[in-house]
């Protein structure tokens, strides 16, 4: 989406570099906030969901 | 702008469209060369006895796949010269799709060779044959039809995403029809014949898988699924 200069993470990331020319930081950190919620966030409440569901359908967790 | 449909406009574009297509293929087709090669690097990785390069290449995998493929060629490209590393932007760009894809085609294989049953394993290990022999002649051949679809899929996905290196500035068909658009402040026919082109060698190629699959099940004598 930053691509059409939606205010996104990304977007952020490559305004920042465009200012600072810092782009090991900005990147690196863009990466590893998207890295974070992923890893940490979304993959965990996935797995959850997937429990959850299981158990629903009567299904042992995998 | 005029946002009226102009056939002659068209047409003028069409050849400068159908040279940036090819860049678009080429750039295709090494960045899914190089993602299987490193596809199977990973999977090396994953099933290597050693615990410890067991779990680095674990979330080396998890990192490059749960972060977007575009910061990671913003990284690549510009990153990598603060270190005295200058590559141009296509080298740029083959490295991270490459490496981008080939951690989901580790995944494709690994699923792959977990598909091909224990038994078989097994059988060959009462038949004493070496792990060399058991992978080349019994697992790989079964493993094979089961990777095709993973495989054909992440083939098309790069094709999709290789409007991405427009962005570090390679020549592919975005970036041809982005400069067509802004030098003639038109972009209705640019984009558009750019998305008829990928529609035109997308749909074919998803065929040729699918028929690919049918050819490498029926000559295993396996049942076509459908």
């Amino acid at each position: 989406m930053a691509l059409v200069t939606v205010v996104d993470l990304t977007f952020e990331a490559k305004q920042i570099n465009s200012i600072t020319w810092l782009s090991a930081q900005c990147f690196g950190t863009a990466l590893l906030i998207y890295y974070i919620i992923s890893r940490f966030f979304l993959v965990p409440f996935l797995r959850w969901l997937e429990v959850l569901a299981a158990k629903k359908v009567g299904k042992d967790v995998i | 702008m005029n946002a009226e449909w102009r056939w002659d406009f068209a047409i003028e574009i069409l050849p400068q469209m159908l040279w940036a297509t090819l860049n678009t293929i080429l750039a295709a087709g090494i960045g899914y060369a190089i993602a299987t090669i490193v596809g199977l690097l990973f999977l090396l990785g994953q099933r290597t006895p050693i615990k410890i390069v067991n779990m680095i290449n674990r979330e080396v995998v998890e990192f490059i796949r749960s972060t977007p493929l575009l910061i990671q060629l913003f990284f690549v490209y510009f990153v990598l010269p603060q270190f005295g590393i200058t590559l141009s932007a296509w080298v740029c760009g083959m490295i991270t799709i490459g490496l981008h894809f080939g951690t989901y085609l580790s995944e494709v294989y690994r699923g792959a060779l977990e598909g091909v049953p224990k038994t078989q394993w097994e059988a060959c290990r009462a038949l004493n044959f070496t792990t060399l022999y058991t992978y080349r002649r019994i697992v790989l051949p079964q493993a094979f039809p089961i990777a095709i679809p993973g495989m054909g899929n992440y083939l098309v996905g790069i094709f999709k995403d290789t409007p991405l290196l427009s962005t570090i500035g390679v020549a592919e068909l975005f970036h041809a029809a982005t400069a067509v658009g802004g030098y003639n402040y038109r972009y209705l026919e640019p984009y558009t014949i750019v998305g008829i082109i990928f529609l035109i060698l997308s749909v074919p190629a998803a065929m040729g898988i699918r028929k690919l699959e049918s050819s490498v099940n029926k000559a295993q004598g396996k049942v076509k699924n459908k």
